[in-house]
């Protein structure tokens, strides 16, 4: 034992049986040393008496607990910026992976035309809302959160996020500038009054970074261009081609309106270099962009070859198939030469371009010009026309002639005959659809049954064209079914709602079935079309004496003298 | 006082003791046989019988919850430990007395519960009775060891004003914040706001996925359970039951870890399901038995220095200080009275307490008879009846300027402090979100905000707001504003309706009702006429601090809406009826 030795010894039980009888407080020895010793004491039989088995068993608790004990501690006590850091790496990581595989979806699906939003997943967003968590400082994590908000449909509180990175008086956070940026021009598009300064504010730092949306840039550079800062305005021109080389177009046209030929040009050879390896991608959409761009500049030659070659490597786009249609008739419009008693015009040119594309409706457009010049009063022309097919065999574009010739003279017969003569050569020519099913129903008996199969076809061969489906309900209202042509002429207007015919029409049909508070509605919608025909027509009217006085010469309408000479070597007839 | 000693098998010399005590050598005589059956009639069954109405009322409360499921077997165990192992024989006349004041000190308590008609005191002066009665008549056991079990009955007393429910959430609070260092370490990204968390793209409450089995109380009934079994010492016991709150934390931490875990890696989710019920399962059993080897290991390291060495060192005063410590109350003896010293009440001498029940009965049957479930503040409320609630065609696609953008429903588990039911439909106001929402069923007015602070929300100011002119009569409306932690800002609007549809003035209804006696509430002065409330509350999402105008456009607004939800509900009602 460690205690104290008594110095003088008696016999240990007897020893024993006196401390027994004592209380503990009486046996408390309050020497420090004799304490000590005690304590000691108590820790040597504390120890010889322990089941060591029994505390040894808790060994792996204690030491899970310690494990997790630790591990919290780590996680707790490291420092806050390596961990936000880590968060904000593995964000980028996950958005990076998110853009790879929304590329891969891009490239696998043929109709994505890339304006898909981003969606970032919900990790994303709950990985930048823990960086945020960890330093609420982190502009980047607050950008990204906002924007998240913004597609959950928080766009209100994402912008207030945005505007408090990036406010108004300060320069703040360029990604929150080009969202700000991006977010006016939405409003704006929706017919919300926005304020110009704070968009060009938004718009300078806003378009210095990388990923600015094109039409961003493209915006920048118009609102550059009326500050009369052309090279700066090229610039941001030419940074939006990079991503989306289309947006040219949009300048090419603004240039023209300007009376900027020479920038006009720049900007078109531009994007045909840019595209110029790149014709046989996208599904002909570049031939078409190309070709927009040379017509724009009145290259109309060079600009039917890349289609003609174009049309060869994508048979099947109906996009390009319209393009090469409408180059045709821009090329017969160009052919138009005016001598002193006649004006000669180059048919091969439209027939072509009915041949391409017979859902073209703008055909119409060259067919009215005949009629304005009074084609149909005049027997040497449709004498020489009825020549021409005789001698050529087939002319689309006599047959119309006459078609229409026979019918201002009442020859319905006649009339009918041209336009089934045109339709067996073209079944999907949609105008002469369309015509010979209004003719079917003024035979008499009328043809009704007829006429309808007509008019479906047309409306199938191109079921936005609201001509068609106005057509539709004349025959239906020609046959009494009221409710049936009302549905065709609401179909007319959802396609194109300034038809001020197909309104009057649909009020007359309301009217006549007592539907009162339908045809007011229609009432009202059809003063406020006119009204806006109104307001642009004095607009177009406007501009155009502002152009008559605007001191800049007129852009070259016409082709060089060398173009010129080469495309009269290859016109084949020229007709009165 | 006996100096016991501790061998390797304590347990089978505690087993040797039970039996001694219930060994055929001590008989009862016809006089203590008498003592024990008054004593069970006017100690027990008598005033257990008298509050009966108010016991069963409480038990309606607390049966919906998940977390009590330990309470039955609470009260199982302490009645198994009570008859079982112990010994039921007439006590001395010290701690006979003893008892009689604590059975007074239970039925003043038991007339307070009934003056306030509160079942919560009744259930707290049942466990007083329930102790009392068994310090007298289980003589043969150690008066520790009575308070010991009958603690097994106090901890199915819920702490008042949700206390209980607080606490949990705090300790889970804890494990999701370890939770949310510990997978930062292993490279599991997460997100705790508020009671939610996120692991993956998956979302999660913590209180959902914690709840089940565990709570701390549930623990805390283990424990005591398990140190009454095991007969240790008080150290022992009490450092057992200090250990709780962390094992409680842990079982959390473990079950948010495997959460994590299977969310992260093996794209399992655990929060929910047959998976969630069967980590509660394991999880549960696993900490149980981490608990026992804790218990075991503290118990083998307090227990008392054996008897030869003990004999060694006896004439040590700090080993016998460490002796004693260890020991108690172990060594404290049931007091097995014999002749004069045997409590032997008479019934004359029980009478007043008999009578004090009589009457308490009377009055609490009576009550039963007269006073609503209502009054008890307690809700029924079918699904049939809630599916007739305003749904998604209650409001227009546009709603002035709010553009509807969503309709859902959401149904909890047991009843819960948001409403069982909620009806939430989805608007946008020009960019900002804004939540309407029907929340049903409740039992008067009540505040909400706790809801949003456990979703990541601090609330920066509380206010009434006026309602509008000419409303009467007087009704509340309350509004409050708060802040997440990505600086957006909330703004919630709400109040109350009854079934009739007429608004809830705060003041008339809970906080009133919980302060009228039993008489008020008999002569039914001023007492409300419904059963059921429905709140109504709007949440404006708010990117910046919202100006005066905007304020009082958003009161308008709530208004509007308030009035839109109470009429339809209104005529849902009706056809309920």
């Amino acid at each position: 034992m460690l205690g104290k030795k008594n110095p003088n010894p008696l016999d240990p039980e007897e020893e024993l049986d006196a401390k027994i009888k004592t209380s503990w407080f009486q046996r408390f020895r309050f020497s420090p040393v004799d304490l000590v010793g005690e304590f000691l004491d108590l820790f040597s039989s504390w120890r010889q008496s322990r089941r060591w088995i029994t505390v040894l068993m808790v060994l792996p608790v204690a030491l899970i607990a310690i494990i997790i004990g630790s591990l919290v501690a780590v996680g707790k006590l490291s420092d806050p910026n390596v961990k936000a850091a880590w968060y904000a790496d593995r964000a980028m990581k996950e958005i990076e992976l998110a853009n790879a595989a929304e590329s891969e979806k891009d490239t696998a699906s043929k109709d994505s035309q890339g304006t898909a939003s981003k969606q970032l997943p919900e990790f994303v967003d709950m990985l930048f809302r823990r960086v945020l968590q960890i330093n609420q400082n982190n502009k980047f994590a607050r950008f990204y959160v906002a924007a998240q908000m913004d597609r959950y449909g928080s766009r209100g509180s994402a912008r207030q996020i945005m505007e408090s990175l990036a406010t108004t008086k300060t320069t703040g956070y360029t990604k929150a500038h080009t969202w700000l940026a991006m977010d006016l021009v939405e409003r704006a598009q929706k017919g919300e009054a926005i304020n110009v300064e704070t968009l060009k504010y938004h718009l300078k730092p806003g378009t210095s970074g990388d990923e600015v949306p094109p039409s961003l840039l493209l915006i920048y550079s118009q609102l550059l261009q009326q500050e009369n800062k052309t090279a700066e305005s090229q610039e941001f021109l030419k940074r939006a081609a990079e991503f989306e080389p289309k947006l040219l177009l949009n300048a090419i046209a603004v240039y023209n309106q300007n009376s900027m030929s020479g920038q006009a040009r720049t900007t078109a050879d531009m994007l045909v270099e840019k595209l110029k390896n790149k014709l046989d991608e996208n599904e002909g959409e570049n031939v078409i962009l190309t070709s927009q761009a040379l017509i724009l500049t009145n290259r109309i030659k060079e600009a039917m070859e890349i289609l003609q070659k174009g049309s060869k490597r994508f048979p099947n786009s109906s996009k390009l198939a319209r393009e090469y249609s409408n180059a045709y008739r821009m090329s017969f419009r160009m052919s138009a030469v005016r001598l002193s008693d006649r004006i000669n015009v180059n048919l091969d040119f439209l027939n072509a371009a009915i041949a391409i594309d017979p859902t073209n409706i703008l055909v119409r457009e060259e067919l009215m010009l005949f009629s304005q010049l009074g084609i149909g009063q005049n027997e040497a022309v449709i004498d020489s026309l009825r020549a021409r097919i005789a001698t050529t065999g087939t002319s689309y574009v006599a047959r119309l002639l006459l078609a229409e010739t026979a019918y201002a003279k009442g020859k319905l017969d006649d009339a009918i005959n041209e336009y089934e003569v045109v339709l067996a050569e073209l079944p999907r020519m949609t105008l002469a659809l369309n015509n010979l099913a209004m003719m079917y129903t003024q035979l008499n008996p009328p043809k009704f049954d007829e006429a309808m199969k007509l008019i479906d076809r047309a409306i199938e061969a191109t079921p936005q064209v609201a001509e068609f489906h106005d057509s539709r309900g004349d025959i239906l209202m020609l046959q009494k079914r009221k409710e049936d042509a009302i549905e065709s002429y609401l179909l007319a207007l959802s396609n194109s709602p300034e038809r001020v015919a197909t309104r009057e029409k649909l009020i007359a049909v309301y009217d006549e079935t007592e539907q009162k508070e339908k045809a007011e509605l229609e009432r009202g919608r059809l003063e406020i079309v006119k009204k806006a025909l109104e307001e642009q027509r004095s607009r177009v009217e406007q501009a155009a004496k502002q152009r008559e006085q605007s001191v800049q010469p007129p852009p070259p309408a016409v082709p060089t003298p060398k173009e010129q000479a080469s495309e009269e070597s290859e016109t084949v007839s020229t007709e009165k | 006082m006996s100096n016991t000693v501790f061998s390797e098998d304590s347990e089978e010399s505690d087993s040797k003791v039970i039996a001694e005590r219930h060994s055929a050598q001590f008989v009862l005589d016809a006089s203590a046989v008498s003592t024990l059956r008054l004593w069970l009639f006017s100690g027990l069954l008598l005033p257990l019988l008298s509050m009966a109405p108010l016991l069963y009322l409480q038990s309606r409360r607390l049966i919906d919850q998940q977390a009590n499921w330990y309470f039955p077997v609470s009260i199982a165990l302490a009645g198994w430990l009570l008859h079982g192992t112990s010994s039921y024989r007439p006590t001395s006349l010290k701690r006979g007395r003893v008892a009689v004041v604590l059975l007074w000190i239970g039925l003043a308590s038991a007339a307070l519960g009934i003056y306030w008609y509160s079942p919560w005191i009744i259930h707290l002066a049942s466990v007083v009775v329930l102790t009392a009665w068994s310090l007298a008549a289980f003589g043969g056991t150690s008066w520790t060891r009575v308070l010991t079990i009958c603690s097994l009955f106090l901890v199915t007393v819920p702490l008042p004003s949700g206390r209980d429910a607080q606490v949990s959430n705090w300790l889970q609070s804890i494990a999701s914040w370890c939770c949310n260092g510990l997978l930062d370490v292993i490279r599991i990204p997460n997100i705790v706001e508020g009671d939610s968390m996120q692991i993956a793209e998956s979302k999660f409450r913590v209180s959902v996925a914690c709840a089940g089995l565990d709570s701390v109380f549930a623990f805390l009934a283990i424990g005591i359970a398990i140190i009454a079994i095991r007969r240790c010492s008080f150290l022992s016991g009490l450092i057992t039951l200090i250990t709780i709150p962390f094992f409680a934390v842990f079982e959390n931490i473990l079950r948010l870890l495997i959460i994590a875990v299977g969310l992260a890696y093996f794209k399992a989710d655990p929060s929910i399901g047959w998976l969630h019920i069967g980590v509660a399962v394991a999880v549960f059993i696993a900490t149980i038995l981490a608990f026992w080897l804790t218990h075991k290991t503290i118990v083998a390291i307090l227990e008392p220095i054996d008897a030869e060495t003990e004999r060694e060192t006896r004439k040590s005063g700090v080993i016998h200080l460490y002796q004693t410590i260890t020991q108690w109350p172990v060594n404290v003896e049931g007091q097995l009275a014999t002749g004069l010293s045997i409590w032997r009440p008479s019934l004359v001498a029980l009478s007043g307490p008999i009578v004090i029940c009589l009457l308490f009965g009377a009055i609490t049957f009576y009550s039963a008879m007269r006073i609503s479930d209502r009054d008890a503040l307690i809700v029924d409320f079918g699904e049939g009846k809630a599916a007739l609630m305003p749904s998604d065609d209650a409001f227009p696609e546009q709603f002035g300027n709010m553009k509807k953008v969503g309709f859902r429903t959401i149904t909890q588990p047991g009843m819960s402090t948001q409403g069982k039911y909620s009806h939430l439909w989805r608007f946008d106001d020009q960019g900002n979100k804004v939540f309407v929402s029907l929340d049903f069923p409740f039992p008067g007015w009540q505040p909400i905000w706790s809801f949003y602070q456990s979703n990541g929300w601090r609330i920066l100011e509380i206010k009434p707001v006026e309602a509008p002119e000419n409303s009467s009569p007087a009704w509340t409306v309350e509004a409050f504003k708060m802040q997440n932690q990505y600086g957006l800002y909330g703004y919630v609007w709400f109040a109350f309706f009854d079934e009739n549809g007429i608004p809830i003035d705060r003041k008339t209804d809970t906080e009133q009702l919980s302060r009228k006696n039993i008489f008020e509430r008999l002569n039914k002065k001023e007492m409300p006429t419904t059963q059921v409330t429905y709140q109504v509350q709007v949440f404006f999402e708010s990117g910046k601090e919202l100006s005066e105008v905007e304020a009082e456009r958003n009161r308008k607004l709530f208004f509007a809406i308030f009035e839109q939800v109470r009429q339809q509900s209104q005529s849902a009602m009706m056809k309920a009826k």
